[in-house]
């Protein structure tokens, strides 16, 4: 649970949640660009882009996490991540907004209690305070488990 | 620095050992071949003499010994027997199993090298049949008075460059006296005035005169690595041993103060004063001359017909053709919006360009299907020896290129199947014969191509599925419910879902975990399929299907509601554009088109679009093997040269699109894989149930 350490961890805000997740797996942040449908897909799964001529699969988080769907707007964004440094394993996360880089070293991680019934995503790496919010940090492991259709 | 050379010695090596092995199931066949026994000892030389260069001392070790025997081959001293080549093939395994290991250390190993290397000196000493004498008297180097002993002049002229190489001329002279006794005479006279020195040259050369037992083939093998860097002449100088005189030792003398190399005529004259036979002499020398001119021609066009490559350089080339033919897409479509002569015609130069690059690369990354053969050959060969049955193995269509990504995939599938064949298909000699067949079982391998995929079908003629045994297991396994009805086919299908294995005792040879769905698994990651058919008492028959190459296609653009698609043109049949009230019949999905009937699926509906529809869809006919079905898609838009491009792995085991492609303005369109389209449509997995005809 609290093996949080040393790590430089990305936020963001999904729906009024905040979330973070390992800086290091981040490849990009992008704003939204065209994305193609695949059809006969999950709802979670958006469809496909064209990051630099590699195709990339995007989920919308809010929908994998069981929140409510909304417009895009100024704010949302993309954050491309590559689990294990293999090309293929590239995928972009639609979030609401892209909070700010945080030094996890020395915070104090306690257990994630969130009501998450709804959510492909059941388990966290644990909960932390930062500003007054509390950020749960994504197991990256199991959101790209959830991801494949 | 000295690793790096050593794996390319070991990768050379590999291919010598292949080709090796090919020699000796050819020398099976025929046995009495002098060019196969040929290639057999000169694969087996290169090896030694690697061996010893890179540190594999064993491995130089074990193939001298092994090289001995076929030395004696080659000179009609030895027959070539089953015993024979039974000895070497397990000698071979040996030698890739040194090749991987190095030189051995742990005792099993040794234990194992020492007794083939008993083996092979059994071999050597107990002899073929017959001939046992001839043997034992080349075997030891009593020289004189020997019948076989004969005496060579042996001319050694270097060019500069020989030590570049990191060849040492002295050890070559060692190796010749390890034949016989021999004298060696060098003359330094092209040696420059110190400050000309270059000291990474060679400026001696060598005269050396050998009484021997070896052929002079044995003499100019020694010379084999460095016979293009040299002028060498290998001449006869007369029956006998060489008894050094002093009147001989004068003439040396002479020849090396005045630094002019012996001629045999002159030499001959001391030695033999009595007959001269000069005539036959000279005959010789033309002779080995002539032989040699052929030897280097011989390896010289060797040389220029291929070259090696590492694989990852040719990945990086169709990788940077692949971004080549995108950006090239992007440069048509800006010159369209130009309109620009000069430059439309440029970028349809570029365009043809492009595509034969594309065609090249694309034929560069193919290979033989050959070099995977060997291992069936080997595999059927000796589980059939193990398993106490006989089995023809006939190939067909071996020289047909495939993608190396998709032969790397697909050895192991075939290699489980041919298992399955030879372990459970194929009777023993005495149930074939009590089933009325021939004892000789026969296991066909057959490749061929089949539009833009390659079929491989390996045929048995054994005792077949037996299809009501599996219906019975995927009953008690649970997998179909007992009264359902199934047809042959859908019967025989069973045996690709998981966890299904029709032999209950696991036999050590096959059913040793991989079964057929994992066969299944690993030929569609490689975007192919299995088949399979049977018939009890009459054989068996798996066909795979697999596609040309993995990552470019010439494909159609098409317009599916928002999104626009690719068809693969291989695929396609015909394309037809379509009337509204030609979809009259539209219950049964069947659309009349020059009076036929054929199957349609609108794919707008598959693909659950919601978008309005075109008014004027259009047909696109696609066939697999002998199933055709109408692709209805709102619009043709074109043809499309394309790289298909993974869609990374979350999407992997999507059920109709099989890739994406980036077209020229940036935008996505998505591979359909039709094969799938067609296989989904005749199971009725989509929600409009179409049934697709048979012709």
């Amino acid at each position: 649970m609290s093996e949080q350490q040393d790590k430089t961890l990305l936020s963001f805000r999904v729906h009024d949640e905040f979330f973070a997740l390992d800086a290091m797996k981040v490849n990009h942040i992008l704003e939204i660009p065209k994305i193609t449908r695949v059809p006969n897909t999950p709802r979670f799964m958006k469809g496909v882009i064209n990051l630099h001529g590699n195709i990339i699969p995007v989920v919308d988080l809010r929908v994998l996490m069981g929140f409510s769907e909304t417009e895009y707007d100024n704010d949302t964004a993309i954050i491309v991540i590559t689990p294990d440094d293999q090309q293929d394993s590239s995928l972009g996360l639609i979030v609401d907004m892209v909070k700010e880089v945080i030094e996890a070293d020395g915070i104090e991680m306690k257990p994630t209690v969130v009501d998450m019934e709804e959510s492909h995503l059941k388990n966290f790496h644990g909960t932390f305070s930062f500003d007054n919010q509390f950020v749960h940090v994504i197991d990256i492991e199991e959101l790209v488990t959830a991801a494949e259709i | 620095m000295i690793d790096k050379f050593k794996a390319k010695f070991v990768e050379e090596s590999l291919d010598n050992v292949n080709d090796l092995e090919e020699a000796l199931f050819a020398l099976e066949n025929d046995m009495q071949s002098k060019d196969l026994i040929e290639r057999i000892f000169r694969a087996m030389h290169s090896l030694k003499g690697g061996g010893a260069m890179f540190g594999f001392n064993h491995l130089s070790d074990f193939t001298h010994h092994l090289e001995n025997i076929f030395d004696k081959v080659r000179n009609s001293k030895i027959e070539v027997t089953p015993d024979l080549i039974s000895l070497t093939f397990s000698a071979v395994d040996e030698i890739k199993y040194l090749l991987e290991k190095g030189d051995l250390t742990a005792k099993d190993d040794l234990d194992e090298y020492n007794r083939m290397m008993g083996q092979i000196q059994n071999f050597l000493q107990g002899g073929g049949p017959g001939n046992q004498e001839s043997i034992s008297a080349s075997d030891d180097n009593t020289p004189a008075g020997d019948s076989g002993e004969k005496t060579y002049l042996i001319s050694f002229i270097p060019g500069e460059d020989l030590l570049q190489n990191g060849t040492n001329p002295l050890f070559l002279l060692d190796d010749l006296h390890a034949l016989g006794k021999g004298h060696s005479i060098v003359y330094t006279h092209k040696i420059p005035s110190f400050e000309n020195i270059e000291s990474e040259n060679n400026y001696c050369l060598w005269q050396i005169i050998l009484s021997t037992n070896e052929s002079v083939n044995e003499i100019k093998d020694v010379f084999i690595f460095v016979e293009d860097e040299c002028d060498l002449s290998v001449e006869e100088l007369g029956n006998g041993g060489f008894e050094m005189t002093p009147a001989v030792e004068k003439f040396i003398e002479n020849a090396r103060n005045s630094n002019t190399l012996i001629k045999v005529s002159d030499l001959k004259v001391l030695l033999n004063k009595n007959e001269i036979e000069e005539h036959k002499t000279e005959q010789g020398t033309e002779k080995t001359e002539a032989d040699q001119g052929r030897k280097k021609s011989q390896l010289k066009e060797h040389k220029i017909s291929s070259i090696r490559v590492a694989s990852r350089k040719i990945d990086e080339l169709v990788n940077l053709v692949s971004e080549l033919v995108t950006t090239q897409a992007q440069l048509s479509v800006y010159a369209e919006k130009k309109g620009d002569n000069d430059i439309l015609e440029l970028a349809e130069n570029v365009q043809k360009l492009s595509r034969q690059l594309r065609d090249n690369a694309f034929e560069i990354s193919l290979i033989p299907m050959q070099s995977e053969l060997m291992r069936f050959q080997r595999l059927v060969r000796d589980l059939s020896k193990e398993l106490g049955k006989e089995i023809e193995f006939v190939i067909e269509g071996g020289d047909i290129e495939l993608d190396k990504n998709i032969i790397e995939h697909l050895t192991d599938p075939l290699l489980h199947i041919l298992r399955n064949s030879v372990d459970h298909g194929i009777e023993k000699p005495d149930e074939r014969v009590a089933a009325g067949k021939s004892p000789k079982g026969n296991i066909y391998f057959k490749a061929y191509h089949a539009g833009a995929s390659v079929l491989i079908e390996v045929t048995d003629d054994g005792r077949g599925i037996d299809v009501e045994s599996i219906k019975a297991k995927a009953i008690s396994k649970g997998m179909i419910e007992e009264n359902e009805e199934l047809s042959h086919k859908e019967i025989l299908n069973l045996i690709f879902l998981s966890g299904f294995s029709t032999r209950d005792t696991v036999s050590g040879v096959s059913g040793r975990g991989v079964g057929m769905d994992v066969v299944r698994k690993k030929i569609s990651e490689i975007r192919g399929e299995v088949t399979i058919d049977s018939e009890a008492g009459q054989g068996t028959t798996v066909t795979l299907r697999l596609p040309l190459t993995l990552s470019i296609i010439d494909g159609l653009l098409v317009k599916i509601g928002e999104n626009q698609y690719v068809v693969p043109i291989a695929s396609i049949e015909k394309i037809f554009a379509l009337d509204k009230s030609q979809l009259k019949d539209s219950f049964n999905r069947v659309v009349i088109i020059d009076n036929e009937q054929l199957p349609y699926v609108d794919m707008r509906e598959i693909f659950k679009e919601e978008v309005k529809e075109s008014e004027t869809p259009q047909m696109v006919l696609v066939r697999h093997e002998e199933r055709r079905l109408g692709l209805m898609v709102d619009e043709v838009l074109g043809e499309h040269q394309t790289v298909v491009k993974p869609m990374g792995r979350y999407l992997t085991s999507h059920e109709v699109v099989s890739g994406a492609s980036i077209l020229g303005d940036g935008s996505i369109s998505l591979v359909i894989d039709t094969n799938r389209v067609l296989q989904l449509t005749s199971t009725g997995k989509f929600r409009g149930k179409t049934k697709t005809s048979k012709e």
